[in-house]
């Protein structure tokens, strides 16, 4: 079997998507979704109240009041990030395993990969984007691939580390090279199987290269920026160290400047100094 | 403080215990200074993040280690109320790596790292090691009893400076 083949064959074995996940996206995607709709489902699944509630009363949202309820926590907190919070509970257990191909301990990529999403959030926010709870959860998968690659980025790091150091190639570039795929592909690949909508898998295929996102454009820059913030600040960037490419025109094209980075820079320490909870929920 | 002690993002730590250490996680674009006095038994470490205060005096003030011209005197400032002495101290600066940005808007190291040179310029410092820039990220260790410092970088090689 080759190479390409073995890899994506591994998709297909990947435990699937709990269907709570597809059902709260799909429900929360329509922008007149009921709220009651959301709080039936989340009551369905065992164990998630407990969840809401612990992250609720977390410091980074800095509620007054100490929450001890389903619906005392949509009231207080919106609907949007209670079901964030349901989403990253479900998930989360995907990422309790070390990804150690790319030198990432247990929890590592999912503080990576929970950092770009709160940051994603951010820049949603201040971008009105419309639907905040998808780009949460592209942001939150958007490195979803290297939960399978890492074991192969392992068995070739020698190479694909010549390429990075020696020649200047971006990390995810040379992936491609040595292994045929990289982990923004098959991260979209991953997304796919588990049925989760189109705007989710292109941000995530395209998160290192924009040019191809035509249709879903907008999520997918958001979920660029948010990454490459959080690498820049070597937040579980392990062996792929900074060599990540700037899409051409990112920043223009979201009508910000050098000075915003540094601005957003600030933001994304408050979510490091704030949002222990979430960030460690895989350790 | 005797133990590990992690300095976060945009923090600083001084210390006179001889069993401590120093450690800061996942340097990129930020900068890591490292100051020792093995005379006085005095190590500290800042991890900076930004070049310059001007963009926020508010955060300057509450967060003066978030800036290399806030942070920098801080960190001095608080290695001498220790006993440390300017002339007897190593100074070892790491960090300033760059995402691969053609566009330069991403250049925050390269302006963290141009902004700490300034600085000790102007207030007669001398770098006695650097390991900066490039494409990578650091973690650094200072040990306080021995001024033993060391780096990973990509969390691989390790190296002591």
């Amino acid at each position: 079997m080759k190479l390409v083949e073995e890899i994506l064959a591994k998709v297909e074995h990947l435990p699937g998507m709990p269907a709570i996940v597809q059902q709260i996206l799909m429900t929360v995607s329509d922008p007149e979704f009921e709220l009651q709709k959301v709080v039936n489902l989340v009551r369905l699944d065992q164990g998630i109240t407990a969840d809401v509630l612990r992250i609720c009363n977390s410091p980074y949202y800095g509620l007054q009041t100490k929450i001890s309820s389903l619906e005392q926590a949509i009231a207080y907190m919106g609907a949007n990030q209670i079901v964030e919070i349901v989403l990253s509970s479900k998930v989360v257990g995907h990422f309790r395993k070390g990804q150690f191909g790319y030198r990432l301990a247990k929890g590592e990529l999912w503080q990576h990969s929970m950092a770009t999403a709160l940051m994603a959030q951010k820049l949603g926010e201040r971008l009105s984007y419309p639907d905040l709870p998808t780009l949460f959860t592209a942001a939150l998968l958007h490195d979803l691939g290297k939960l399978i690659l890492s074991e192969y980025v392992g068995d070739k790091f020698a190479e694909i580390e010549v390429l990075v150091r020696d020649h200047g190639m971006p990390f995810v570039q040379a992936e491609r090279k040595v292994l045929g795929l990289d982990h923004a592909i098959l991260g979209a690949a991953v997304a796919r199987k588990w049925n989760l909508p189109e705007p989710i898998t292109h941000a995530i295929a395209f998160h290192h290269n924009l040019e191809p996102a035509r249709k879903h454009k907008g999520i997918a820059r958001i979920v660029a920026l948010a990454n490459l913030l959080v690498v820049h600040l070597g937040i579980g960037s392990g062996a792929q160290g900074l060599a990540a490419p700037v899409p051409a025109g990112l920043l223009k094209e979201m009508g910000l400047k050098s000075r915003d980075v540094d601005r957003l820079s600030l933001e994304l320490k408050d979510i490091l100094d704030n949002a222990d909870d979430l960030l460690n929920m895989a350790r | 403080m005797a133990g590990k002690k992690i300095i976060g993002v945009g923090d600083l730590a001084v210390s006179k215990e001889k069993g401590a250490e120093l450690v800061t996680y996942s340097l990129g674009s930020c900068i890591g200074v490292l100051i020792h006095d093995t005379a006085a038994c005095v190590g500290g470490m800042l991890h900076l993040m930004l070049p310059d205060s001007n963009l926020n005096q508010e955060r300057a003030h509450n967060q003066p280690a978030v800036f290399a011209d806030t942070g920098l005197p801080m960190l001095f400032k608080q290695a001498y109320a220790l006993g440390a002495k300017k002339g007897r101290m190593r100074v070892v600066v790491v960090g300033g790596s760059q995402v691969m940005d053609a566009g330069g808007h991403f250049n925050i190291g390269k302006r963290n790292y141009a902004a700490v040179r300034k600085i000790f310029w102007r207030n007669n410092v001398l770098i006695d090691k650097e390991d900066v820039g490039g494409n990578v990220n650091r973690t650094i260790s200072l040990e306080v009893g021995s001024g033993r410092i060391w780096m990973k970088v990509n969390g691989a090689e390790v190296k002591t400076l």
